[in-house]
């Protein structure tokens, strides 16, 4: 079909509209206490804990500066924050069909794609939001402790890796959420999705090691560091973990090039969020 | 609203579309399944057409596929005259107002925002405000949606329809959940909007609720449209103006020689104080003329007793389906389930007939 011509501008402005409207339904929704609730708990909590200059850790693991600090509060991040961009969008788009509100927007003069990233920035502004938030008076323990701060860029750099890996859940959680045709199919893959990259991919990487012959009992062995730090290029909490420990110095740098990583951030970044584009434009109600 | 009187503001020409299923165990591959097939319809500047027939019939279908939910696998449709596929989706829908069956408010959202989200969709410059008012809702505009009732949530699905003063209506069983007064309030809307020049499609099961509203009727069976025209001259058409209800106090009449001019009587409960009896009349040929009313009266005042009610009794939908499809009334509408389409049967009844 022909479509009608729409000055890119004018599209944008209505995207971003629209991205407010659903971030501001996110952020008044019930399930925000529950997700402000636990990420207070685990990144506030977490960057307390970590920079205690009494605090024993793992020996290898330095938290020496408040960077060091925040690269080990990203697993917190990868717990929670990802966690609550799940409770956020498993049924996003499967319950506006449910409810048969999906119908009402898709008979609306507007181009499916901008509906479609309208909804992904709406749903990443709301997870983003309160995450930068609890980041925030984090580092504002790390310093209570540490009498230090990170430097701007630093923190720059963590609130950028956080805001990508929240951007790529938001498009994985949209696609499971698009593909979901009942509340339960909905939580199966948005909770799944997560479990998978959060929990299970450790076992994925085990089983790959085994399969092509990489020793995984010795903790020392380089060689299934990189094959793991391969792997982890297929999961966004690797990448995310792969970003941040670019920036650290020492032995903690991956041995991988930084443009694999950001290459797999792209990736990352326009795949599932394309993905989720094409579905939502040939979605039924 | 409307641009252009003269020409219809929507035509269907042979639109079909059916819904792609999954093919057994082979999930990888479609086959055709249920949908709609070859529907022809025009609807003019002011015309509220009933679009009816059972579940499953294909109402929804139809309803979505000229909402642009969807393309139609084959046919087309004409919008304010011009070619759907030509001018564009966003175009169509621009001059369309679709209000989906039973749609579930739930959340912490409220109506006012549903409305402005919807407006910026729309690029438009409603006021969701205005529009609330309009339904009934302006003292929940701020309400959360968790807290609409059912015939609430029916009104807010009306005002989504009608942001952008839309030239064509898709309503689908809009009357769902709304109370007596609310229904009325509901009719005379939709009357004032097609006086205004709107075009209405209202789906619905219920023949008895169309009956008040619709100018032209559309039944539907199958995927399929069966018949359409003004409702008496389609019920005159499958002569289903046979029927006649008879209702009195005292004693029964003697109405033995109904029998054997090839009426049907049927003992019905009665349904007031009034009434001490209460027959369904069908005549299986021909049609009760003027003058059997009279007969029927004297027949009742002879027995002693007096005639309560006489009047013919309106058509239900399982009559009129079971007339077009030739099935028995008392079993269409219950094979859901097949995919595959009935051969087609149409009745075309014209506003001069």
């Amino acid at each position: 079909m022909m479509s009608e011509q729409i000055h890119p501008r004018g599209r944008l402005m209505t995207v971003l509209t629209l991205a407010r409207f659903e971030a501001r339904q996110h952020l008044r929704s019930h399930r925000m206490f529950a997700l402000a609730s636990l990420l207070f708990l685990f990144i506030v909590g977490g960057s307390y804990g970590l920079s205690d200059p009494d605090g024993r850790l793992t020996p290898g693991i330095a938290t020496d500066t408040p960077y060091e600090v925040l690269f080990l509060v990203s697993l917190f991040v990868l717990l929670s924050a990802t966690l609550g961009v799940v409770l956020l969008g498993f049924d996003a788009i499967s319950r506006r069909r449910l409810t048969k509100e999906l119908a009402i927007e898709l008979s609306q003069p507007i181009s499916r794609s901008d509906l479609a990233l309208a909804h992904l920035l709406g749903l990443w502004t709301a997870a983003f939001l309160p995450t930068m938030a609890a980041t925030l008076v984090g580092v504002t323990m790390v310093h209570s402790q540490m009498d230090a701060w990170p430097t701007l860029a630093e923190l720059a750099y963590f609130l950028g890796a956080t805001a990508l890996v929240l951007l790529w859940y938001s498009s994985i959680q949209l696609l499971a959420s698009s593909l979901a045709r009942d509340l339960g199919s909905a939580v199966t893959l948005g909770v799944g999705s997560w479990m998978l990259f959060t929990f299970v991919w450790l076992l994925v990487t085990a089983v790959l090691a085994s399969i092509i012959g990489v020793d995984m009992t010795d903790l020392e062995n380089q060689r299934f560091d990189r094959f793991s730090e391969i792997i982890d290029l297929f999961s966004p909490n690797g990448v995310y973990q792969l970003l941040l420990e670019d920036r650290l110095t020492g032995d903690a740098t991956p041995h991988l090039e930084s443009r694999f990583i950001w290459l797999a951030a792209a990736l990352w970044t326009l795949i599932p969020a394309l993905l989720f584009t094409v579905r939502f434009r040939s979605i039924r109600p | 609203m409307a641009e252009s009187a003269a020409e219809p503001l929507l035509e269907l020409e042979g639109i079909t579309y059916r819904y792609p299923v999954r093919d057994g165990m082979r999930f990888w591959k479609r086959k055709k399944g249920a949908g709609v097939h070859q529907v022809n319809l025009s609807l003019e500047a002011g015309d509220i057409v009933g679009l009816i027939g059972p579940n499953g019939g294909g109402k929804t279908t139809l309803l979505h596929t000229i909402a642009g939910l969807w393309k139609p696998d084959s046919g087309s449709f004409r919008v304010l005259g011009r070619d759907a596929q030509e001018a564009g989706r966003r175009w169509v829908q621009r001059h369309i107002g679709f209000m989906p069956e039973q749609v579930v408010w739930t959340g912490s959202s409220t109506p006012r925002l549903v409305l402005e989200r919807l407006i910026t969709m729309r690029g438009g410059d409603d006021d969701a405000i205005k529009m609330l008012r309009l339904v009934g809702l302006r003292s929940r505009a701020d309400s959360p949606l968790d807290s609409l009732s059912q015939g609430m949530e029916q009104r807010m699905t009306l005002a989504t329809a009608l942001l952008g003063e839309p030239t064509i209506l898709l309503l689908d069983e809009p009357m769902n959940g709304l109370d007596p007064v609310a229904q009325a309030a509901f009719r005379g809307l939709l009357r004032q909007l097609a006086d205004r020049g709107c075009a209405i499609i209202v789906s619905s099961h219920n023949l008895n609720e169309m009956e008040r509203v619709v100018d032209r009727v559309a039944i539907m069976n199958r995927g399929q449209l069966v018949a359409s025209g003004p409702m008496a001259d389609v019920e005159r058409r499958l002569a289903l103006e046979q029927r006649l209800l008879l209702a009195g106090s005292g004693p029964k009449p003697d109405l033995s020689l109904l029998t054997s001019e090839g009426v049907i009587i049927e003992e019905q409960e009665t349904r007031s104080v009034e009434e001490d009896w209460r027959y369904r009349l069908i005549r299986r040929a021909g049609r009760w003329e003027p003058g059997d009313r009279g007969l029927l009266t004297a027949a009742v005042e002879s027995a002693g007793g007096v005639v309560q009610l006489i009047h013919p009794l309106p058509a239900a939908l399982e009559d009129l389906l079971g007339a077009v499809t030739g099935q028995d009334p008392e079993k269409v509408g219950l094979e859901l389930e097949g995919d595959e389409l009935v051969p087609m049967r149409t009745l075309e009844v014209d506003d001069d007939e």
